[in-house]
């Protein structure tokens, strides 16, 4: 069985605990499952940004961090609006 | 698609019409809800709990009403929804639509419900003002930012969507206090003009004027 995408998240978060990457077979080893059923969490977390692929692995970004520290859950997002710092397209309120 | 509005008697965004027959006595017994009478004043209470012992006023108990002695329509829920919150269905659309799909993308939602991306911004906005949902602004290491938007706890929601709705039954229980006491003042008055007219005066633009 997938674990949740914010088990996924909250995982790779806590073992980056200095910004560093982790592996897929260190994640799958810490949530006891194969790596490929970590493959749909990572997917969706690399499409909405909240994670970065590198060479060594997978690392949270600043947006994640923030998430996480608003104690919002990631399956309780619904829309992620992403808005580039030239785009005048998304109005804020 | 653009935004559907509201305003008495100059649109309906929703087509519906009641027609007269679909009017009906409603057998009070067997409903989700409860209402009691006060049998001394004209104290009349909702409550959508089934309350065991009843309820009480000025210490006495109330006595269950069993059925309405006026004809009611059913409600709409998208007229409900419209009518006491200013939520249109367009709103309604945005909110079921992104409810268990995991997060989506403005331009996806535009793109599911065959509205302009601004219109739906407009109505996560309105959703956020409303209540039905959270919104914050984080960082984005690329530079730009990313407005995150989540749901509120399902508990809160269904407890803020009903006291949100008893004050705007409040208010509307509150009119038509107004309005049959307009009618009491009209006939202590013995006006010259006709109940018509000094009613409308009365609720002109639909609120009691001061």
């Amino acid at each position: 069985m997938s674990p949740s995408t914010h088990t996924v998240l909250v995982e790779i978060v806590e073992e980056t605990p200095t910004g560093d990457a982790v592996s897929k077979r260190r994640l799958a080893e810490s949530l006891a499952v194969p790596e490929t059923a970590l493959d749909p969490a990572l997917e969706k977390l690399r499409e909405c940004e909240f994670i970065e692929a590198t060479e060594e692995g997978y690392r949270p970004t600043t947006t994640t961090r923030e998430v996480l520290a608003l104690d919002v859950d990631f399956d309780d997002i619904l829309v992620l609006d992403v808005v580039d710092d030239d785009t005048t397209d998304a109005v804020d309120e | 698609m653009t935004d559907d509005t509201n305003s008495a008697g100059e649109s309906d965004p929703f087509g519906a019409a009641w027609s007269e027959d679909e009017r009906s006595e409603i057998d009070l017994r067997d409903r989700k809800y409860s209402i009691y009478r006060c049998t001394d004043c004209n104290n009349v209470v909702l409550t959508m709990q089934d309350l065991d012992g009843g309820m009480t006023c000025h210490d006495e108990p109330m006595e269950r009403v069993t059925e309405t002695k006026l004809d009611i329509r059913p409600p709409d829920v998208r007229q409900v929804l419209l009518d006491a919150f200013g939520l249109p269905k367009p709103g309604l659309d945005v909110c079921l639509c992104v409810i268990g799909e995991g997060p989506l993308s403005p331009e996806e939602l535009a793109e599911r419900l065959d509205y302009d991306v601004s219109t739906v911004r407009t109505y996560l906005n309105d959703l956020v003002e409303f209540g039905l949902l959270e919104k914050s602004q984080l960082n984005r290491e690329s530079g730009g930012y990313v407005n995150v938007y989540h749901s509120i706890a399902l508990d809160e929601m269904r407890e803020e969507t009903l006291v949100g709705f008893y004050a705007w039954a409040g208010e509307a229980a509150s009119l038509i206090e107004e309005a049959n006491l307009t009618k009491e003042d009209y006939r202590d008055a013995e006006s010259e003009q006709g109940l018509n007219e000094v009613f409308w005066e009365r609720f002109r633009d639909g609120r009691p004027t001061n």
